[in-house]
């Protein structure tokens, strides 16, 4: 049950009329939220609920047990969020990353002449387990600094938890901003409503008209990147960054504006990061609740702990951070050496940091356009050397993909490139008019102007250049894979 | 040691580190209220301040506080 | 709330009326299109206009391998290559099919290789016939779930990437080869490789005895052909054989004469003839036809 299926859109009218209409209790919507949120993931894979619930559980009496020993016995509730942090990486080890270790085990062994024995091992990945998980650490971790108080009431952590429009995919949300709002009772709000519907159909626009009409595209490049000349990759290279960023900005728009049609407000995922003037700062615009998640609980207490090294402890947290955010994606070479990628670049914008604000004040140009667009483009450039390396399968097959740039240029390989013309290009104008704007402190109102005929023809627009134009037999979201 | 000359040392401390002319820190100043305060320049402030008072925090001291204040009651503890 | 309510509605509205409007002009212009080289043309023409006695169908091997001009001469009847790249034994069939509403062909020719192979391929690409041809419409309604069924109500969904399809035509040259289009060549003799991988797939089979029996009731002639190709799949071609001796279809058998493996340039890549290639077929699937025929 895809959020851009038919089928979805059913089940959310079967599951929000009864939320408003029926329950006008804070503890009733969250019942009933919790039973559509099981569904849903039921829904997805069956085989996994149990595992969900199960970890639910333990959770909510780890926060509570942390709590309690917080001050009357601090030894104690270290051990318990050790426990809640190991058995959260054990889980998502077990589930992302043991196949592949022992993979490469029997590699390592076969390359000693050692008979490798092992078999493979097909462990199903449960869907979504990188996000609750992390839902899961970050709380008993926030209990534990005595950021948040836990909850006493399990159904509403476990709806946290298992908060359908986020389950599978994210945004990851946070229990100090999420669990108030299940405080209270949530009234159907016009305002909440209608904001919502359009981010939705703002995030479909990103993913049906951009991201599913240039992967066929990108596909048919990088899996042939053999046969295909400098020009065609080099023209593919940013389309895919492009394709990257509104597969999954589309789809956290989507979960973000379903959310807040129940009334609920989630973490953003993006903010413009195009228009980021650094690495640094690309990195912050970037799904977000999981790049803030790994600077709280990864990279702070890192740096914290390694504060009297100067600037080497700094980088060495900096590049862990940026490792980690990597292999969260998945167990691949290939995306740890993404993270060492922009691990480094992050060291060199660190180390340059306070060089750079001295020029630009020697030289007045904190406000300088052109000056600005040129870091915007080299960040952009970094981005999509560093997606080239995301999107290959192996390490092998990147370093094949750069060698293919010396084999010289050529003519566009355009085999079904008018849809990307004709659909996507006008999408991908309009979606950096809307940001580049945005970033200007200005608004292209089309959805949201004032005159209510243009808002409603700006709506009608849309919808219809989506199902006219849009590639609707689209893929599945990217990051659901991960 | 007084509330008030911890104030005036970590006044000097942090407009040292940050990099700017006077800092008038209170109970409830928080990251948000100084814009060169990020990530980066809160840990070369810790280590700044524990050297000045010749102290050490514990990660998890650092990491429960949420404004100056809380910083302070840490020092006065040690 | 009730305004809310109203502005959806409204919105609602303008959009239907934006199908509706979309639909009928689509329509209009696809029933137009002239004959031209474009896929959409060809499709149109096939599923719409094109009568013959003899009728070629298949995929792109089909469009590249027939030269519908040299099978005329030789036979002195009418010819028609209907070959559209990507298609498969569904699209066979629903072209047979519109065929015979407008007239019986004395022979029909289907390049069977890859046909059977499972996936949708360019089906897709029939949706804005559906409504307008009778087969088409007949095939998604019986492959529809009730959702695809809902969406294809929609002239938006049912158009969607046509406006791509209805530019490129614009820009392509007039059919004046009956269907045919002529390929480059390598420089160089193909080789061969020999796999056993073939699985017909289930979904198709229907569509392959529906072309049998619809060849049988109707007396049509039917030719199944195996192009050459650099993959020789042995599993498949046993079963091709297998099925053409029980039913007694003709079944010509390119794909081992060393003709077009031992001269170069007769091969555009490792599944298509050149036009130099297309040549050679053509004249020895004409010669087979006119001796069968005779």
């Amino acid at each position: 049950m895809v959020i851009n299926s038919i089928t979805f859109w059913l089940f959310f009218a079967a599951m929000a009329l009864p939320y408003f209409l029926c329950f006008n209790q804070k503890r009733s919507q969250n019942v009933w939220l919790l039973i559509a949120s099981y569904v849903f993931y039921g829904w997805a894979d069956w085989r996994i609920l149990p595992l969900l619930v199960i970890v639910t559980a333990v959770y909510y009496g780890l926060g509570l047990a942390i709590a309690k020993n917080n001050h009357a016995n601090p030894r104690r509730a270290s051990s318990l969020t050790t426990l809640g942090v190991v058995s959260g990486v054990g889980i998502l080890f077990y589930f992302k990353y043991f196949e592949f270790f022992v993979r490469e085990m029997a590699g390592l062994f076969a390359s000693f002449g050692l008979p490798d024995s092992i078999r493979t091992l097909h462990i199903v990945m449960p869907i979504g387990i990188s996000f609750f998980t992390f839902k899961l650490m970050g709380y008993v971790i926030e209990v534990h600094r005595q950021t948040i108080r836990p909850t006493r009431d399990a159904v509403q952590f476990a709806t946290f938890i298992a908060f359908f429009p986020t389950i599978l995919s994210g945004p990851i949300d946070r229990a100090e901003a999420f669990l108030p709002q299940l405080d209270e009772v949530r009234h159907c709000r016009v305002s909440d409503v209608s904001e919502g519907l359009k981010r939705v159909l703002w995030g479909l626009f990103l993913k049906v008209c951009i991201a599913d009409v240039i992967a066929p595209w990108t596909d048919a490049v990088f899996l042939n990147y053999q046969h295909h000349n400098a020009t065609t990759l080099l023209v593919a290279a940013p389309l895919y960054l492009i394709q990257l960023y509104t597969d999954f900005c589309g789809f956290s728009e989507m979960a973000i504006g379903v959310a807040r049609v129940l009334g609920l407000r989630v973490a953003e995922n993006f903010q413009r990061p195009f228009m980021a003037k650094n690495v640094a700062e690309y990195w912050r615009r970037w799904h977000m609740s999981l790049t803030t998640w790994i600077t709280d609980y990864v990279f702070m207490p890192l740096n914290i702990a390694w504060r009297n090294c100067g600037q080497w402890g700094l980088y060495a947290a900096t590049l862990t951070n940026l490792v980690v955010i990597g292999v969260w994606h998945g167990a691949n070479w290939t995306y740890f050496w993404f993270g060492v990628y922009h691990g480094l670049l992050l060291c060199i914008v660190t180390a340059l940091d306070k060089r750079r604000k001295r020029f630009e004040k020697a030289h007045h140009l904190k406000n300088n356009e052109p000056y600005i667009w040129s870091r915007r483009l080299l960040t952009f450039f970094c981005f999509t050397l560093g997606s080239v390396l995301f999107r290959a399968t192996s390490v092998t097959d990147f370093i094949g993909t750069l060698a293919r740039l010396g084999h010289g240029f050529g003519p566009l390989y355009t085999e079904e490139f008018s849809s990307l013309v004709l659909c996507a290009f006008p999408a991908i104008t309009l979606m950096f008019l809307r940001e580049w704007a945005a970033e200007y402190g200005r608004n292209i109102h089309f959805m949201h102007a004032r005159d209510v005929r243009l808002r409603m023809v700006s709506i009608v627009l849309l919808i219809v250049y989506i199902v006219y134009a849009g590639q609707l037999e689209g893929q599945s979201f990217i990051y659901f894979q991960f | 040691m007084e509330r008030e000359t911890i104030y005036n040392k970590l006044n000097e401390i942090f407009a040292d580190v940050l990099d700017l002319d006077e800092v008038q820190l209170t109970d409830d100043t928080t990251a948000d209220d100084i814009e060169e305060w990020d990530s980066l320049s809160h840990i070369q402030l810790v280590v700044a301040v524990e050297k000045a008072f010749g102290i050490k925090f514990t990660a998890l001291e650092i990491m429960r506080w949420k404004n100056v204040g809380a910083m302070v009651d840490s020092i006065l503890s040690k | 709330m009730r305004k809310l309510f109203i502005k959806a509605l409204v919105i609602l509205a303008l959009v239907v009326s934006f199908d509706v409007v979309v639909g009928l002009v689509s329509r209009h212009i696809i029933q137009g299109l002239s004959d031209k080289r474009s896929q959409i043309a060809t499709i149109q023409q096939a599923l719409l206009r094109k009568q013959a006695d003899v009728v070629i169908l298949g995929a792109s091997c089909a469009k590249y391998h027939y030269d519908s001009r040299i099978i005329a001469d030789s036979l002195d009847l009418s010819v028609e290559n209907t070959g559209v790249g990507g298609m498969n034994m569904v699209y066979t069939d629903l072209v047979l099919q519109a065929f015979l509403e407008r007239c019986t062909p004395r022979i029909v020719v289907v390049d069977i290789y890859g046909q059977l192979d499972p996936g949708e391929g360019r089906l897709p690409r029939l949706k804005p016939f559906y409504g307008i041809s009778r087969p088409v419409t007949a095939y998604f309604d019986s492959i529809s779930s009730w959702q695809q069924r809902l969406k294809l109500c929609s002239a938006l969904y049912r158009y969607n990437g046509t406006l791509d399809l209805l530019l490129r035509h614009c820009f392509n040259a007039p059919n004046d080869s009956h269907g045919f289009a002529e390929m480059d060549a390598i420089d160089r003799c193909m080789d061969t490789v020999e796999v056993r991988r073939f699985h017909a797939d289930e979904s198709k089979l229907p569509h392959l005895e529906h072309v049998v029996s619809l060849c049988r009731d109707h007396d049509i002639q039917l030719v199944f052909v195996l192009s050459p190709r650099r993959e020789h799949d042995i599993s498949q071609e046993q079963w091709i054989a297998d099925l053409c001796r029980k039913r007694g279809i003709l079944l010509i058998n390119e794909l081992h004469v060393p003709d077009y493996y031992t001269a170069p340039g007769l091969f555009h890549d490792d599944s298509h003839l050149s036009a130099a290639g297309a040549h050679l077929f053509s004249q020895r699937v004409a010669a087979c036809l006119s001796e069968h025929l005779r």
